[in-house]
């Protein structure tokens, strides 16, 4: 995957992730999520063009959802492509992470 | 410091080439030779000190990332070892920049002489030569000698040669130590890995039990992150798990010996899945580090009616394949461990009666046959043609077949299969 594209509206960060979320980038992807939330921002993750995501990449996304609910700042899903989502779904992890389906966040 | 420099031995008759060849050949040899980095470059720099005649010699290696260059040794009446210098600065760093040889005749006229050093030993330069340590695609830091003490007190293109040529050897021989380095850490890692599998091999339950369970578990590299095991509870019940760590490598391996442990210490104890799960995660909660979490499925069979009771957090699909030839999904109800601090994973109940339970990691889902990822539907088919294989040959059979049909995998791979005692 290309590195993760992070926009920032007012406190509001909407990282967008592409292509395999994987060993190989999942690291890129911790850093960009934590990065922002460290820095005080709620966090929408982009996932419409995903085309996969293993354990690592889910390990990611786990960890910034931790962060964000220690520091009380909103993180969730959004526009999560087909691929990722039946990952997420075979886990149950569709019933940990706030999922929005609209791209404005709102489900 | 003994930074005592001597008059070269040379021949008398020996021209100054031959000295020079000698000289250089001296120098390759110790440092193709040295077990002793840092002895060989003494020697080297008392070496080269003395043939050019140098009142002081250093030796600076790039550090932190090539922002600083560092004084590893140096010859001479002042000790500047240790001496760190902004590598953007003096007229090392602009040797280190340039990739360059550098001769200053006179240091002080020099617009990147750095004084500072100079006011800070006492000691005066005034004639400098300094060449890189270079090797083709990197630099790994300078070597200077200073003030020339005969005739004029200037080295010569003589001097700029010899320099350059010692510091390509020096510049050889500190790769060659830090790839000597490299590799005894390598070995010492794999060591590592090695007695941790070990642990890990003696964590899966012992075969023989009399239990009617078999599991097979097959490490992708080194370390596994899944791991399974069953083990007799009371007189009448057997205490099945399989669970799947995410990511890889030593951190996986290591929650993974945590979590198999803890489950089958509190399974002596606790009977119903559910609470057992809870439990746990609650532990796994508190020590998981970096959203590290845990798929799990735990059960107990009761070796009388064949009744199980299980529950699965966050992991595969259980397969229960009946003798008709039926096939049911049990999707899991609850995510994996380690993720929330409380957990609520229901336990369900289901009659073995003359059927097979599959329980699986997804590194079995995901094995790739031609060019496909084997999926449920894939999976049940495989487990279809083994069927009449007895339990015990039956998980390995299956690998078998998978290998032998073309398929391939980069994840670990486990499976246990339960059947109802006969």
């Amino acid at each position: 995957m290309t590195t993760p594209q992070t926009t920032l509206v007012e406190d509001h960060a909407t990282v967008a992730l592409e292509g395999d979320i994987d060993l190989s980038c999942s690291q890129t992807v911790r850093s960009a999520l934590l990065a922002q939330l460290r820095a005080g921002h709620a966090v929408s993750v982009r996932m419409a063009a995903v085309s996969y995501i293993d354990s690592s990449g889910v390990a990611s996304l786990v960890e910034a959802y931790q962060l964000a609910r220690k520091l009380g700042l909103d993180f969730q899903l959004t526009e999560v492509s087909e691929a990722a989502l039946s990952v997420l779904r075979l886990a149950r992890l569709d019933r940990v992470f706030p999922i929005a389906t609209g791209s404005d966040g709102k489900g | 410091m003994d930074g005592e420099i001597e008059a070269p031995p040379v021949a008398a008759r020996a021209t100054e080439l031959e000295a020079q060849a000698a000289l250089f050949a001296e120098l390759a040899d110790g440092f193709a030779r040295t077990l002793n980095l840092d002895a060989t470059l003494r020697t080297a720099l008392l070496r080269i000190a003395a043939h050019l005649d140098a009142e002081a010699a250093s030796i600076f290696f790039l550090e932190d990332d090539d922002r600083i260059l560092r004084c590893r040794d140096c010859v001479g009446p002042v000790d500047i070892r240790g001496l760190r210098i902004d590598a953007r600065y003096g007229i090392v760093g602009r040797a280190v920049r340039e990739k360059s040889c550098l001769m200053v005749r006179d240091v002080r006229a020099h617009p990147d002489f750095a004084a500072s050093v100079d006011a800070g030993t006492g000691f005066e330069t005034r004639s400098l030569l300094c060449a890189p340590l270079l090797l083709a695609d990197e630099c790994l830091g300078a070597v200077e000698c200073i003030n020339k003490r005969s005739a004029d007190g200037l080295f010569g293109s003589r001097d700029q040669y010899l320099l350059s040529m010692f510091a390509s050897a020096a510049a050889m021989a500190v790769r060659n130590a830090r790839t000597t380095v490299a590799l005894v850490e390598r070995d010492r890692i794999r060591r590592e890995l090695h007695l941790a599998r070990e642990i890990q091999e003696r964590l899966l339950p012992d075969p023989d039990t009399g239990l009617p369970v078999a599991g097979l578990n097959l490490a992708a590299d080194g370390v596994s992150g899944d791991f399974f095991d069953f083990q007799p509870v009371g007189a009448h019940h057997c205490y099945f798990s399989i669970g799947d760590v995410s990511g890889k490598g030593m951190n996986a391996a290591l929650l993974m010996a945590q979590t198999c442990g803890l489950l089958r210490c509190l399974a002596r104890s606790i009977d119903d899945p559910s609470e057992l799960l809870a439990r746990v995660n609650r532990e796994i909660f508190q020590t998981a580090t970096r959203g590290m979490f845990v798929t799990v499925v735990v059960g107990l069979l009761d070796l009388q009616s064949g009744e199980v009771r299980l529950a699965n957090a966050g992991h595969p699909p259980a397969l229960l394949h009946r003798r008709s030839g039926a096939w049911e999904v049990l999707e899991c109800d609850a995510p994996p461990l380690g993720i929330e601090p409380d957990l609520a994973c229901p336990t369900r109940q289901l009659a073995l009666a003359d059927g097979a339970l599959y329980l699986y990691s997804d590194g079995l889902l995901e094995a790739r046959l031609k060019g496909r990822p084997l999926g449920l539907d894939g999976l049940s088919h495989w487990l279809e043609l083994v069927a009449a294989e007895p339990l015990g040959l039956r998980l390995p059979r299956l690998v078998e077949c998978l290998r032998n049909n073309g398929a391939y995998w980069s994840d670990d791979l486990t499976v246990l299969v339960l059947e109802a005692p006969r």
